[in-house]
């Protein structure tokens, strides 16, 4: 019997009842999944395990208030993504150093050199570059909106279960899911009038 | 209906969920405004692109469960309280940098010794001995001990300890998966027996490279990569050296050209699991 098997409920139930092991098997059963999401809004390996890493930190000190009113993983969604926001937020709040900033040395001006992170193309030869460039368009997008994007098209959740994950109603969801869509196809139109010869 | 007003449409639209009125005067502007009618189908292309997402291949880092287990401790140390016994569980998990640190025992279901084998193995037979059954390209160990017994899990290229059961006349059925890209292989053994098993466990990427050569213990990680098989060594000398090619769609008979010139057999389980022994 896989631990994909046990029932959530019955797990949160036996760690809110200090069962350290119910725990520790709802984070095995999600990390993986945690982790897919994280990633798929933050691009960065490192960046995708601190967020999941802060959440699964958040679930542990929260544990004892989930009342099981939405499924655990809406609950793990929310708290992901607010995780991500978090960090966002922090990252605007740092001081930044303009990408064109010449650098100083006692050689004279040097330009900034700055290393792209990205998979090489040689990685990618099994992925279009069409699928590549959606992932790019898509990480374009305002955080909330891509939050929203990843939940719906990679998650595969429905309207219901983003709306009780962000705490919105599915109306406002729905509006804001179209303006999503509408803003990464002009993203799109961009990034393919960029490469027209 | 105009154009920006229109834009607003696109996804319940495209969802069938446009009803009414509504429907039909964004309809008409569909059909009488060129410029929205090209938005609109390259609307309809990017969500249908966007349904890919879903596709993409995310590997997950060996560090992960690491991270989780550090931040977990720090916050209980915050708490100025003990560590937690089941950070050090998780932190198992993690195989602290092996190279087969992406293998994940799953939480292990043991049970007392009478009761009926869910997964449809009979173990009455195999007391004390080490089962492995395989479940597509992830695999189950299951264990009997009639006694009082340590079952070690091992890196065999390095032999860092990766897990340990200690059973009790129970029976252990733990699922084991490969969140690495590549094959790994590790090394299951019960303290004071003398002979241990090896397993190769495949990875979430076919490897496809065809031929090659190594030890026996290599080619077996190849069979996994390649055929997203299990793969159990038997064999008593696992540094004798082979070469192989993958030619054939047929794990077993790839496998077993590659060795039996060597004096070594291979045979296929009915759960399809590959087993390399000596003739």
């Amino acid at each position: 019997m896989s631990e994909s098997y046990l029932d959530d409920n019955m797990l949160i139930t036996r760690a809110q009842g200090g069962d350290r092991s119910a725990f520790n098997t709802l984070i095995r059963k999600h990390e993986t999944r945690a982790y897919q999401y994280a990633f798929r809004l933050t691009r960065n390996p490192e960046e995708a395990a601190d967020v999941v890493a802060d959440a699964f930190v958040r679930i542990y000190n929260a544990i004892h208030n989930f009342k099981g009113q939405s499924a655990f993983t809406t609950w793990m969604y929310r708290i992901l993504t607010n995780c991500y926001l978090d960090v966002k937020k922090k990252e605007k709040n740092r001081v930044t150093t303009s990408l064109e900033a010449v650098l100083q040395t006692h050689d004279g001006e040097v330009e900034r050199q700055i290393e792209d992170p990205s998979a090489s193309p040689y990685d990618d030869t099994e992925r279009t570059v069409r699928e590549t460039s959606i992932e790019s368009a898509v990480s374009l997008l305002p955080e909330y909106q891509r939050a929203m994007i990843v939940m719906y098209h990679a998650e595969s959740m429905t309207y219901e279960e983003i709306a009780a994950a962000l705490d919105l109603p599915v109306g406002t969801v729905k509006s804001r899911l179209n303006r999503a869509r509408v803003s990464l196809r002009e993203l799109l139109v961009k990034d393919e009038e960029l490469f027209k010869i | 209906m105009n154009h920006d007003k229109a834009r607003e449409f696109f996804s319940v639209y495209f969802e069938g969920a446009l009803d009414g009125g509504l429907k039909q005067s964004f309809e008409s502007n569909l059909r009488n405004d060129g410029v929205l009618q090209s938005d609109y189908a390259a609307f309809v292309e990017t969500v249908r692109e966007l349904d890919t997402l879903k596709y993409e291949e995310i590997e997950i880092p060996v560090f992960l469960s690491d991270r989780i287990a550090t931040r977990l401790e720090q916050v209980q140390a915050e708490k100025k309280s003990g560590l937690p016994a089941w950070t050090s569980w998780i932190r198992g998990l993690a195989f602290t940098g092996l190279a087969a640190a992406a293998i994940i025992f799953a939480l292990p279901i043991i049970r007392g010794g009478s009761d009926v084998n869910t997964a449809g193995l009979n173990l009455g037979s195999n007391l004390d001995q080490i089962v492995f059954k395989a479940d597509g390209a992830k695999v189950i160990l299951k264990y009997q001990s009639s006694n009082p017994r340590t079952l070690v899990v091992s890196s065999p290229t390095n032999g860092k300890e990766i897990q340990r059961f200690n059973l009790n006349g129970q029976r252990l059925d733990s699922p084991v998966q490969n969140s690495l890209s590549k094959s790994v292989i590790f090394k299951v053994e019960a303290i004071g027996d003398k002979s241990a098993s090896l397993i190769a466990v495949p990875g979430q990427k076919r490897d496809l490279a065809k031929t090659g050569e190594g030890t026996v213990q290599d080619l077996a990680l190849a069979i996994a990569g390649h055929y997203l098989i299990p793969v159990e060594i038997l064999a008593a000398d696992v540094t004798h050296h082979v070469s192989w090619n993958f030619s054939s769609s047929d794990a077993r008979a790839a496998a077993n050209q590659a060795v039996e010139a060597d004096g070594f057999s291979v045979d296929q389980r009915q759960d399809g699991l590959i087993e390399i022994q000596d003739r």
